[in-house]
């Protein structure tokens, strides 16, 4: 079980979706296939990383936390996104939850690599998570078919 | 996955040595716009031919003996004698010449520019970048013998025209414990 | 060393032997020889410290010297540059050889049927080799389209570009697969494609040598832009094309069914 911290507005979202997962109110019918939709960071910009994952997590919560498979791809300067995840609550917080919903984080390893950033400074990351190269990565998702968004 | 970041590591070495590189094109030719063609003849070069590298360690000295290869070239693709006046020598009347050390790095220049290309190539090679007497004698491919006597050669050319130069600019004839005067002025 | 030992009867140490000394070549034991003798003779000390003083002088006179690539001052404008013919030849070598594939995503051919007449003479008109502006070879079943769309990127992302393209061309050929990578370039990342500017030049030369599938191109309406501000035509790396538009570009290959990547 990996670990959150329910503050604030999180809290109230975490709420949310576990009364969403207990079926209080669900009449809806269960989609029929998740939407795969691949978000691509590359920014070195906390204010930006928060919008993002912000984004991100909307668009859960219109769809359901089953309506969506998601990935996040993290390159260039958008590495540093779970490392500011360390020092900031709010960010932390979305990294979790979106993780409980299935969300995946992927690592471009030539970034980890000129960059000097290695796995253990890095929130929660496992050496799954880290692919050799971000772009190759976000051109096999899309092959794939996922949907590419750039926030 | 290892070799290929072992290259790109290397990859990284040879960019981070370009403005070495450019110095040095620069004291061969005193042509900023040739310079900068030779560096980037010889960077792509040199990446391009990364997986022939036997030696890592002496991966400075082969970068810049691809450098020494395609200043050659260019020089044998000339057909006149390059003429030291077309140079870009800091020109005389620009202010920026007036400050002493302005005045005193042209002047030097234009004594480097003097050299023959193989005097100028060795001094430069020791002096701007510290190569060793067996390294040089690599780039240039030319026995230790013939890079010091080059070397000695070509400092005492300089030391001449230096003070030939440091004379006419003080009206004096040269005479006597000469680089005192460089010493009096700057030491 | 040894056979440049200085001869016992000679009062006086060589010229070379001196340099070799104020160039530090001389292993510890011989150093402290020379020194001795340097030492006792005020003549000897004096031409010493006049070596050294030459060394750093020419070592000074050098040390601000850098390109504006680099960060230096700008050169006089209007430069001639041989090189840029030099690297169009080489492509032009390059893209020469490649003349047998046809110029269609025609599967087909990927079983290696030699150049046709009709090949040939699509590659001979319209924009020729000169203008390095030569389409795509074969883009069978298996191949990858990616569009890269750069908009503003600074010395260390383009580096990180370039490196990912690398690497994306690496994991092709792992995969057999082909790849067809077309850079589009517009804004401020413009740099990287300026003749006068790009910080990595030889990088993106040797990449397009190694990768002829790999394209730089250019965003006209950028450029002309920059020429307004600056007063001046901008020239491109003889690698990099001009298209019309970037945004235009970009959406055409997304239509086309290319991969889009925003970098």
């Amino acid at each position: 079980m990996r670990r959150f911290a329910p503050h604030g507005r999180v809290g109230a979202v975490l709420l949310a979706l576990l009364l969403a997962l207990t079926g209080v109110a669900a009449q809806a019918e269960p989609p029929a296939d998740p939407a795969r939709i691949v978000y691509h960071i590359n920014v070195d910009d906390p204010a930006h990383h928060l919008n993002a994952l912000q984004y991100l997590q909307s668009h859960f919560e219109a769809v359901g936390p089953d309506g969506l498979r998601a990935r996040v791809v993290l390159h260039g300067g958008g590495i540093h996104l779970l490392d500011y995840a360390h020092d900031n609550v709010e960010l932390r917080g979305l990294v979790d939850v979106l993780k409980l919903q299935g969300v995946e984080f992927r690592l471009c390893g030539n970034t980890m690599e000129s960059r000097g950033v290695r796995l253990d400074e890095l929130y929660d990351a496992e050496p799954g998570d880290r692919v050799p190269s971000g772009l190759a990565e976000l051109m096999r998702l899309q092959r794939e078919g996922y949907t590419y968004i750039k926030p | 996955m290892a070799t290929w970041f072992a290259q790109r590591r290397l990859r990284q070495q040879v960019c981070e040595l370009r403005p070495q590189m450019y110095r040095m094109a620069f004291a061969w030719c005193h042509d900023a716009a040739l310079a900068d063609d030779l560096v980037q003849e010889a960077m792509m070069k040199a990446l391009t031919r990364l997986k022939s590298l036997q030696d890592e360690n002496a991966l400075k000295s082969w970068v810049f003996r691809i450098l020494t290869n395609c200043y050659r070239d260019w020089g044998r693709r000339q057909k006149d004698t390059v003429d030291v006046d077309s140079m870009d020598l800091t020109c005389e009347d620009c202010p920026e010449r007036q400050t002493e050390r302005n005045r005193l790095i042209s002047e030097v220049h234009r004594a480097m520019a003097e050299l023959s290309t193989d005097h100028r190539q060795v001094v430069s090679l020791v002096d701007l970048e510290g190569f060793a007497y067996a390294e040089v004698s690599e780039i240039l491919d030319v026995p230790i013998g013939t890079v010091m006597s080059r070397l000695s050669r070509a400092r005492a050319q300089l030391r001449k025209v230096l003070l030939e130069q440091q004379a006419a600019d003080q009206g004096q004839t040269a005479e006597g414990p000469h680089l005192q005067l460089v010493r009096n002025r700057h030491g | 060393m040894a056979d440049k030992r200085v001869n016992a009867q000679d009062d006086r140490p060589s010229e070379e032997l001196l340099n070799a000394f104020v160039d530090g070549e001389f292993s510890p034991e011989d150093r402290l020889e020379t020194l001795k003798r340097i030492s006792c003779s005020e003549h000897l000390s004096r031409e010493v410290c006049d070596m050294h003083q030459l060394k750093e002088l020419v070592n000074m006179a050098y040390r601000d010297v850098r390109s504006p690539r680099d960060g230096g001052r700008p050169g006089p404008s209007g430069r001639r540059s041989w090189f840029p013919s030099v690297a169009a030849g080489m492509l032009a070598l390059v893209l020469g050889s490649l003349a047998g594939f046809e110029l269609t995503r025609d599967a087909d051919f990927l079983a290696g049927a030699p150049a046709t007449d009709d090949a040939a003479a699509t590659l001979a008109d319209g924009n020729g080799l000169s203008e390095a502006a030569v389409s795509q070879p074969v883009a069978a079943a298996d191949a990858d389209n990616v569009l890269l769309h750069v908009n503003e990127a600074d010395a260390t992302a383009m580096a990180e570009l370039l490196d990912d393209i690398e690497a994306m061309y690496r994991e092709a050929e792992a995969a057999g697969r082909d790849l067809n990578v077309q850079v589009v370039v517009h804004n401020s990342a413009m740099d990287m494609l300026r003749a006068d500017r790009a910080p990595h030049p030889e990088r993106v030369a040797a990449l397009t040598l190694d990768h002829p599938s790999l394209r730089f191109t250019a965003c006209a309406q950028t450029l002309e832009q920059l020429a307004r501000a600056e007063g001046g035509s901008i020239e491109i790396l003889p690698q990099a094309e001009r298209v019309d538009s970037g945004v235009a570009e970009a959406a055409r290959r997304q239509s086309e069914g290319w991969i889009y990547i925003k970098v």
